[in-house]
């Protein structure tokens, strides 16, 4: 028992420094980090170092092309070693790599390098951007609606549905339709009674020159589904009835003529 | 043993007379009984909600509660396994289209423990409406997969596993019954924006000479809850 209480409360202890180690002790050798190591412009990185010796103050930094430094306020702890900035990408700053540095007291900086990403202005916005078609399912002589986005407006839309292959005329069409301030459009679509069950595609098209404008994939169906053949229901009770009666009708027929032969008595 | 040899047996002759009656009187008797097992309602049904004789067009569920926020949707991926614990239903799910007829087909009769799902529509998970079909019964098998779908209740559980290993749980808002004739497209499909779930089955009263049922029992159902 003593030895194996000797054995937990070495465990234990040892721990415990294991634990408070990293906390404690100070880095060999001077760290920097960046997180996150790709940033786009307008966003702002960390800067985390660690100094080797004991320091009443460090210092970051990036270097911006040229020789244009811009440093950012190390708060930190000069026992741990541990130091931590946040400094702004400005939105002007060009992409590339740069070069990010930590500089605790008198000693030399150290470096990590990291890269900014410029946002790409989104590419022109296509005149038709989604569409979508409620419900997803309808019945010939339905309605569907038809809803979607213009992202430049429109003043002469289409909207129409037609085969899913996209072969042959639309069966419905609307034209002249206008979307809302924010682009927003939609429109009705009466499902002809001709219509055969079917996939079919909806259509908006938020101006003449699209050539390819997005599709939104239907369904016609009728009659709901066909799930159940009675399997459940029992026997047909009419033949019982019939059978029965039947039974029924026989005997009193035999009783009748039997009697009529042989008399009501009991005695033969 | 006849009864003769039974009255012989016991030192008696028994009047032939006797015998005849008695055997007349045991047909006559089977007889009646046959007629009241016929006329008596003895079949048992599937539990199904009142038809909604004139369904409206739209979506009778008030969608999501004010301040409910559903989650965030599946991709698309094909259901493998639904599970519904309030009916005791674990089935397996195979993809079905549309019959000749225009019906959204469900899997045979051969395989009334399958249900299907409507690969022209969303999966159950995606974003839209998500539907389920299975049979309520069969000759083969009597009570089929969904069977008990019309006793299901608001907040009743349905999880469907999906083949990315993904699972999507949704909560029964309503269930409803529909002549098929009248069936409510623009309610049953109507857009949602976001992951909800339709069970289908066969439900209302039968009839004999199209050999099908004239109802459509729907369950409606929303997405509360995923694991992807």
């Amino acid at each position: 028992m003593r030895i194996a209480r000797f054995f937990a409360g070495s465990a234990l202890v040892g721990g415990a420094l294991i634990l408070a180690a990293p906390g404690m002790a100070l880095a060999d050798e001077t760290k920097i980090s960046v997180t996150p190591t790709t940033v786009a412009a307008g966003n702002s990185i960390t800067f985390k170092g660690n100094c080797a010796g004991e320091t009443s103050e460090a210092q970051f930094w990036y270097v911006l092309k040229g020789s244009d430094r811009k440093r950012g306020n190390a708060e930190g702890d000069k026992k741990s070693g541990n130091w931590q900035a946040t400094i702004a990408i400005p939105d002007s700053t060009e992409a590339g790599t740069y070069v990010a540095s930590i500089k605790c007291g008198a000693e030399p900086a150290v470096t990590a390098s990291f890269t900014v990403t410029k946002d790409e202005p989104s590419p022109s916005p296509s005149a038709d951007t989604t569409v979508t078609v409620s419900p997803t399912t309808v019945n010939p002589g339905g309605t569907i609606t038809v809803s979607g986005t213009c992202d430049k407006g429109a003043d002469n839309a289409s909207i129409w549905y037609g085969n899913a292959d996209g072969s042959g005329q639309p069966y419905a069409q609307k034209d002249g339709l206008s979307a809302d301030s924010s682009g927003k459009i939609s429109g009705s679509l009466a499902i002809t009674p001709e219509t055969p069950t079917g996939s079919y595609v909806a259509v908006l098209r938020c101006d003449k020159s699209v050539e390819n404008p997005p599709t939104a994939s239907f369904t016609v169906s009728t009659g709901g589904t066909t799930a159940g053949d009675g399997g459940s229901l029992g026997g047909n009770g009419t033949i019982l009835v019939l059978v029965g009666g039947g039974m029924l009708a026989a005997a009193s027929l035999g009783g009748a003529i039997y009697m009529q032969r042989h008399g009501f008595g009991v005695a033969a | 043993m006849s009864p003769r040899s039974l009255a012989a047996a016991s030192g008696q002759r028994v009047p032939r007379q006797v015998i005849v009656l008695v055997l007349l009187a045991v047909v006559a008797a089977a007889g009646c009984g046959l007629m009241l097992g016929g006329l008596t309602p003895w079949a048992v049904y599937a539990p199904r909600p009142d038809t909604v004789a004139h369904p409206a067009s739209l979506p009778p569920v008030p969608t999501l509660a004010p301040g409910q926020h559903a989650p965030e949707a599946l991709r698309r991926s094909a259901p493998t396994v639904v599970d519904i614990a309030a009916i005791g239903v674990h089935a397996d799910v195979v993809p079905v289209g549309l019959h000749r007829d225009g019906t959204i087909a469900v899997p045979s009769l051969r395989r009334p423990e399958l249900a299907g799902w409507f690969r022209s529509g969303p999966s159950p998970g995606e974003s839209g409406v998500a539907a389920l079909v299975g049979h309520v019964d069969s000759r083969a098998s009597g009570a089929a997969v969904f069977y008990e779908l019309g006793a299901l209740a608001p907040g009743a559980a349905i999880e469907v596993s999906r083949a990315d290993g993904s699972r999507a749980r949704f909560l029964v808002d309503l269930v409803e019954s529909y002549p098929k004739r009248r069936f409510p497209y623009g309610a049953v499909f109507g857009d949602t924006g976001y992951a909800a779930l339709r069970l289908i089955t066969c439900g209302g009263s039968f009839d004999a000479g199209h050999r099908s049922y004239r109802d459509n029992i729907v369950v409606y159902a929303t997405m509360d809850y995923s694991t992807r």
